[in-house]
């Protein structure tokens, strides 16, 4: 019976069904519910967006948001552009190693790194103690609570994206063209500003816009970091939505979103990089295309100028940005062992006592097990619906396939503020705000979209004729998939699996709004904990970076096992763990 | 080559790389003539790459100097030794028109705009691509790619052009009409080539000589006439074409008695008695026959046919030997020339002076 099935695409429909009904139902239509609040509340009305107009503090907010979002992307760019590149062209051993610099920190949640700029940045931090005990300063300098403070940990947030985008179209550019350019008689400055530096500026224009559109949703970081005039727009959704103002709060997200479509769309159009959120390689880029390139007088000096300290003044760059991503990461471990009752640098001595605070405290300890109770059914959730589905995209016609995938991937895209008011909105109408369950819902809309990812990378490497050759075996459909593709696609499901895992244990937004205290998250207590900032917080940063550590490391070594035994994976991110194989080929 | 007093265009003293402990290169000494087109054949691992890398300047070298004229190179950048080089991949510009990507190092030397624009299409018409100026190296074929990566190394007039396995990518039809485009291209510039490859066949038509590469020594350097005819080396003979090698010693008579068997042979040239030596001689060098008489100045050895393979212009023969040896022959399909079938007794039937004696070390 199956084999009738087979011939149709009904059955790949239905696999898909569970994975893109669940969206519909708990992301696309409260995204759409909530939004049309904005015309529709309570009847037809454009006063919200009256109000976005009128009151001079919104219209602020909104330029404040893009300023801000801008002034980090570009940041972000010119110095993740020098450590790609020092990435992408150094020995592939020591780029591996180097590389883990940037992954890290791009696996450990937000809200670690930014305590962790508190604890650096403050009045008593650690460079404000330095600088006062070297005598440098008289008094601590105001590094936080403004907007200096937001646009670190901003950059410290979204330059991973910019470095691993960019890596990876770096590594499509061929190892040729450098040695070629150079025998041509270009300077070694030259031949990187005539030949890669064109070569990778599509790279460049879609990366820059990526992070913008990823600044412009940032609520926790303006949060910790900023000042009362640093107030970005997630954050008035945040406020509006706690006071139950939907129509508002409706109002703001649409304009958010708007914006970031509109930003999606311009990458798109002069770019062509969406892939690029997919983890792909940087190849289906639009190529630059230089009709006439002449050559003047202030290029010749910027070249005799600049060759000198060619390719040093980059790697100098690139060396600080990885000590910029990997400091706050590593700054805790010796906090967390810290003998002193409050927060202060250099720890007077050593002891164990917030380790023992965090694992006798029933607050932190009823956190964690709820984190890990959300983080296992969000798992089992979002594998049960994204294995199928990624099975299914892989075997329907492409057309049909790359919707149901595009419409997968779609809360990725989305401002995770606009995700986190409809999840409340509709657990609120199905009565499962406040849950375990409603908050693992939650958490399923961005954890299957990852573990989609990372599935369908894997099923695009796997070779069909494995399954025919099961099937001309005496093997029918579903016993092929049973006993041929599942096990050959077992790597990339741990891997995947993993990152569900991780996404939803580091998971802020949504928890912040639909958990409550009986679902109450860890990192929603790590929030809640800003008033009252004692090392504890850096004992449970430790062991969350250790955790993603350890989650990292794992998905990796599986990799490398896996990558021997079957199909690649091509995780979001995780492609930057492997340089490419053509550096052999100089 | 050109007169003896002259320098010469390119030479290598005892040039040797070095990856760690691995000897990518040994010692080489190398002089290459004005004008020359040298061949450098090897198999993939002989150190004929890692040569071209350490004359273009892309690696350096453990040991040795390079001199372009009298010029050492070692210690001057890879941008500024004026070697062309044409990359097996090509390596064009993939954001550049055609025009700019032969423009490319015209630029970089600050030649004026109207040099610039004499020059490109010009050398574009020597490589027959004029009409192709304004497009995106995507939209050409291989072949034309691969000929604008030829006018782009030759447009600023290197004195020496080095050519990495440049058809190593084209189908084999392209591939002959490119070695022919090359001969005349040489020909009409006079630019010293360098054309590495491992395929005897380029090298036998297109070099003025060859260097035979392997394991990172320079194992014989000569005509391809002398090469193949008289290859000196049991490696060049097997790798320059095919060829029959015969284990044997040498009898005081001065013939060579093959091992495993009773029958003697002659070669053009003589060896010490009692020596081990080879005896090689080209397939096709052998005539079969099914008569018993022996000419003078001919050698003869009986064998079996054990294989027939027809390869179109040709028929190529396996013979087991008497002495157990297997023996390969080919012989041009003609109608006068009589096919023979497996199984048949036959004798393998060459003149002295097509064969060559090898020591053995």
């Amino acid at each position: 019976m199956p084999t009738r099935l087979r011939g149709t695409p009904l059955a790949p429909l239905l696999a898909a069904a569970p994975a893109v009904i669940f969206l519909t139902v708990i992301f696309g239509l409260p995204v759409l519910r909530v939004l049309a609040l904005s015309l529709f509340d309570p009847g037809f009305t454009l006063e919200h967006y009256q109000r976005l107009i009128d009151v001079p503090i919104y219209r602020a907010v909104m330029l404040n948001t893009v300023e801000i979002a801008a002034v980090v992307a570009l940041i972000c760019v010119l110095l993740a552009y020098p450590t790609a590149y020092m990435l992408a062209t150094i020995r592939p051993r020591l780029a591996q190693i180097l590389v883990l610099a940037v992954m890290v920190p791009f696996f450990t949640s937000a809200l670690v790194r930014n305590y962790a700029w508190i604890f650096l940045l403050g009045s008593h931090g650690v460079v404000n103690s330095t600088l006062l005990s070297l005598g440098l300063i008289s008094e601590p300098l105001p590094l936080i609570f403004n907007r200096a403070g937001v646009l670190i940990g901003m950059t410290n947030v979204l330059m991973p994206y910019t470095i691993l985008v960019l890596l990876s179209v770096m590594r499509g550019i061929r190892h040729d063209l450098m040695p070629a350019a150079q025998s041509l008689m270009a300077r070694p400055f030259t031949a990187f500003r005539r030949v890669y530096l064109p070569l990778s500026l599509p790279g460049v224009g879609a990366s820059f816009l990526l992070v913008f559109v990823l600044g412009l949703a940032f609520f926790i970081t303006p949060a910790m970091l900023g000042g009362p005039r640093d107030v970005m727009i997630a954050n008035i959704i945040g406020n509006v939505t706690t006071a139950l103002n939907w129509g508002f709060a409706a109002a703001l997200a649409t304009v958010l979103l708007v914006v970031s479509l509109f930003v999606i769309a311009l990458t798109q159009i002069l770019f062509g990089g969406i892939g690029l959120l997919a983890g792909e390689s940087g190849t289906g880029l639009r190529a630059v295309r230089v009709r006439r390139s002449r050559e003047g007088a202030v290029l010749s000096l910027l070249d005799r100028l600049l060759d000198p300290l060619w390719p040093l003044g980059f790697h100098v760059i690139g060396g600080a940005s990885l000590l910029f991503l990997v400091i706050p990461v590593v700054i805790m471990v010796p906090l967390s062992f810290s003998s002193a009752a409050f927060f202060v640098f250099p720890p007077p001595g050593w002891s164990l006592q917030w380790y023992v605070k965090y694992l006798t405290g029933a607050p932190w300890l009823d956190a964690t097990w709820h984190s890990l109770e959300i983080g296992v059914l969000t798992t089992i959730l979002a594998l049960a619906a994204a294995v199928p589905a990624s099975i299914a995209i892989s075997r329907l016609p492409s057309r049909i396939g790359m919707t149901i995938y595009l419409w997968i991937l779609a809360p990725l895209i989305m401002p995770s503020i606009i995700i986190a008011v409809a999840v409340f909105y509709v657990l609120g109408q199905l009565n499962l705000n406040y849950t375990v369950l409603g908050v693992a819902l939650g958490h399923m809309i961005l954890a299957m979209p990852m573990a989609t990812v990372v599935l369908t990378a894997a099923l695009r490497n796997f070779d069909r004729n494995v399954e025919r050759a099961a099937t001309s075996l005496g093997a029918g459909p579903l016993r092929t998939i049973w006993r041929v593709t599942l096990p050959t696609l077992a790597t990339a499901m741990f891997t995947a699996g993993l990152f569900a895992f991780l996404q939803s244990f580091d998971e802020l937004l949504i928890a912040l709004f639909v958990s409550g205290i009986n679902a109450g998250t860890l990192p929603k207590k790590m929030w809640e904990s800003l008033q009252e900032l004692d090392p504890t917080i850096a004992a449970v940063s430790t062991l969350l970076v250790t955790f993603s550590i350890a989650i990292l490391g794992a998905s990796f070594l599986l990799q490398r096992v896996g990558k021997r035994r079957t199909a690649r994976t091509g995780e979001l991110g995780a492609f930057a763990l492997e340089p490419g194989a053509a550096e052999e080929v100089r | 080559m050109s007169g003896s007093n002259a320098p010469p265009a390119l030479r290598l003293d005892r040039v040797t790389k070095r990856y760690g402990s691995v000897v990518a290169v040994d010692a080489l000494m190398l002089e290459i003539q004005q004008g020359e087109f040298f061949t450098l054949l090897g198999p993939s691992g002989s150190g004929k790459s890692t040569t071209l890398l350490l004359v273009a300047g892309f690696e350096q070298l453990s040991e040795g100097e390079i001199y372009l004229g009298d010029r050492p190179l070692s210690r001057v950048a890879a941008h500024k030794r004026e070697i062309g080089v044409v990359f097996q991949s090509y390596a064009l510009f993939p954001h550049l028109t055609v025009f700019e990507n032969v423009a490319f190092a015209l630029r970089n030397l600050r030649w004026k705009e109207s040099e610039i624009r004499v020059q490109v299409r010009e050398m574009l018409a020597l490589v027959k691509l004029k009409h192709c100026e304004e497009r995106l190296p995507t939209e050409l074929s291989g072949g034309q790619q691969q000929r604008v990566a030829l006018a782009r190394s030759l447009a600023f007039r290197p004195s020496v052009l080095l050519l990495d396995e440049p058809i190593g990518a084209l189908d084999r039809k392209l591939r002959e009409h490119m070695l022919v485009e090359f001969k005349r291209i040489h020909r009409s510039l006079s630019t010293t080539m360098i054309y590495v490859t491992h395929d005897q066949e380029e090298a036998l038509v297109m070099s003025d000589r060859i260097g035979v590469m392997n394991e990172g020594r320079l194992v014989r350097v000569g005509s391809p006439r002398e090469l193949y005819e008289d290859p000196r080396d049991p490696f060049v003979a097997e790798f320059l074409g095919e060829t029959n090698l015969l284990p044997g010693a040498v009898q005081p008579s001065g013939r060579v008695l093959l091992d495993g068997g009773s029958e003697e042979v002659t070669a053009a040239e003589q060896a010490s008695p009692g020596a081990k030596v080879h005896v090689v001689v080209r397939p096709e060098k052998i005539a079969l026959s099914i008569g018993a008489e022996v000419l003078d100045g001919w050698n003869r050895v009986r064998g079996r046919i054990e294989e027939v393979i027809y390869v179109g212009e040709a028929t190529k023969y396996r013979v087991r030997t008497q002495a157990g040896s297997l023996m390969r022959v080919k012989q041009l399909n003609r109608q006068t020339s009589p096919t023979h079938e497996v199984g048949r007794e036959v004798a393998l039937c060459w003149h002295a002076s097509d064969s060559r004696i090898l020591s053995v070390k």
